[in-house]
């Protein structure tokens, strides 16, 4: 039996080098560089346009790359096939919209990746369903159908169908933004919980209150460019660039 | 009343036509249907080439008038060396003709399922063929069902054009009966009533079906 030299847990999970990327002409990410370690809870702001949202679609490659390397566990994601499906599997998503599967329950919504990906049998996949249901607080929800859940709920069924694939990491695109305020705590009540449990997260976000409660680090963006990257207490309190602080004074002014 | 001279005369050519003219309807939708299946699934599936195949075979087959392809067909297919009687070759036609139009309208069901959850299915681990069989064709069946019977009934008047090139279909047996009996509108109306009795039905029954399709959830 021979040991690893090094440690998996020292590894990056996720690892960007030089990424650049372009729609077309329009450049929106320029030579990024991101590790996020294990356990590591990343919150990604930035003002609108500011390539946030593209970076985080890079990382599962809903988004292909036009040069550069992202890592998924120690792996190079691979072009289209089996093989990214496999490290996507691995890597839990939640989108601003929700995006549940219209014609199934929630309970079927949750557990229809792990029996048709992992091929869990059906009745182990409907307790571990019910569990992740009961752990985002809606277990009684389990039989309604997406349209008949508030956006809250229905986001809460996202992130519970995302756990569901016991992903290495997870990603939240902008989790609260389509959501009334009165339902934006449920969900970041959840996602709190979820880091404290010390889950992997990269998190883009407006919720600046989560960011500072939540993350180790917060990595500020602008124009495609990485600019500022610093722990929540620190950034917050004192941005190092005039973009941040311009940002963030336009941001928690009210 | 030359109609219903002609009616009582001719009825068992227009029964046997009608007999035809359902036979390739069914036939030919039959294999329209599958070849638009596949031809849908190639073109919004995950491999380039077959995706440009398919939208190739799509453009060419709906600026091609039917007739033109079917005498194509017909005088080509020998020529190559496939030799099919007229009535198969006319099937064939019919399929892989009204095989294009079913792909679009596929293709546009499968549109009608927003993207997001087509990113949500692949963000979860699904290849293509899993998210399609989980995802995308069990909410793109039931917006297809209207555009499907379109394509049905267009393609039981289709097959008149089968009688132009010998086929003895419903227009054939007109045809026929005219040039015996030189009586040209009690003639036409009645072929005009057979396409009627079989299309009507089936509209109907489309309808049907479109309508439990809408209840089940």
């Amino acid at each position: 039996m021979e040991f690893s030299s090094q440690p998996k847990s020292t590894e990056a999970l996720v690892s960007l080098k030089n990424v650049n990327k372009s729609f077309g002409d329009n450049q929106v990410l320029y030579d990024i560089n991101l590790d996020i370690s294990p356990g590591e809870v990343v919150v990604l702001v930035g003002p609108s346009g500011s390539g946030k949202s593209t970076l985080c679609r890079c990382i599962n490659r809903l988004e292909t790359i036009n040069s550069g390397e992202v890592h998924v566990n120690g792996e190079l994601l691979p072009l289209e096939g089996k093989d990214l499906s496999r490290i996507r599997a691995d890597v839990g998503m939640v989108f601003q919209s929700f995006n549940l599967f219209g014609h199934m329950t929630a309970l079927e919504n949750i557990t229809v990746a792990p029996i048709k990906v992992r091929g869990t049998d059906k009745k182990t996949a409907n307790e571990l369903g019910m569990k992740l249901l009961t752990r985002v607080g809606i277990p009684e929800k389990a039989n309604q159908y997406p349209a008949e859940l508030s956006g809250g709920q229905q986001q809460r069924v996202a992130i519970a169908r995302a756990l569901a694939m016991n992903p290495k990491v997870m990603l939240f695109d902008e989790p609260t933004s389509a959501l009334d305020p009165e339902m934006i705590n449920e969900v970041l009540d959840v996602m709190t919980s979820l880091a404290q449990d010390g889950m992997t997260m990269l998190i883009v976000t407006h919720e600046m209150g989560f960011a500072r409660r939540a993350a180790n680090r917060v990595i500020f963006m602008d124009e495609g460019r990485i600019v500022e990257q610093a722990s929540p207490a620190e950034f917050f309190s004192n941005p190092k660039t005039d973009r941040a602080k311009d940002f963030l004074s336009k941001i928690l002014q009210h | 009343m030359d109609f219903i001279y002609i009616v009582s005369e001719y009825w068992p050519m227009f029964l046997r036509g009608a007999e035809m003219t359902i036979f390739l309807t069914v036939t030919s939708a039959l294999l329209a249907f599958f070849i638009g299946a596949v031809v849908a699934v190639m073109r919004i599936g995950p491999i380039p080439p077959l995706r440009a195949v398919a939208s190739v075979y799509i453009e060419i087959m709906r600026a091609i008038p039917l007739l033109a392809l079917i005498i194509l067909f017909l005088v080509g297919l020998p020529k190559v060396g496939v030799f099919y009687s007229t009535t198969i070759t006319a099937i064939l036609t019919l399929g892989i003709y009204t095989g294009a139009y079913v792909a679009e309208a596929l293709r546009a069901g499968f549109r009608t399922v927003p993207k997001g959850q087509i990113e949500a299915a692949r963000a979860l681990g699904m290849t293509f063929g899993k998210m399609f069989k989980n995802v995308l064709l069990p909410q793109s069946i039931r917006s297809v069902i209207p555009p499907m019977g379109n394509l049905l009934v267009s393609n039981i008047k289709a097959t008149a054009l089968a009688g132009a090139v010998g086929v003895q279909e419903i227009y054939w047996v007109a045809s026929r009966v005219n040039f015996d009996s030189a009586r040209s509108l009690a003639v036409f109306l009645l072929a005009a009533l057979c396409y009627l009795a079989i299309a009507l039905p089936t509209g109907f029954l489309w309808n049907k079906l479109e309508v439990r399709m809408q209840i089940v959830r």
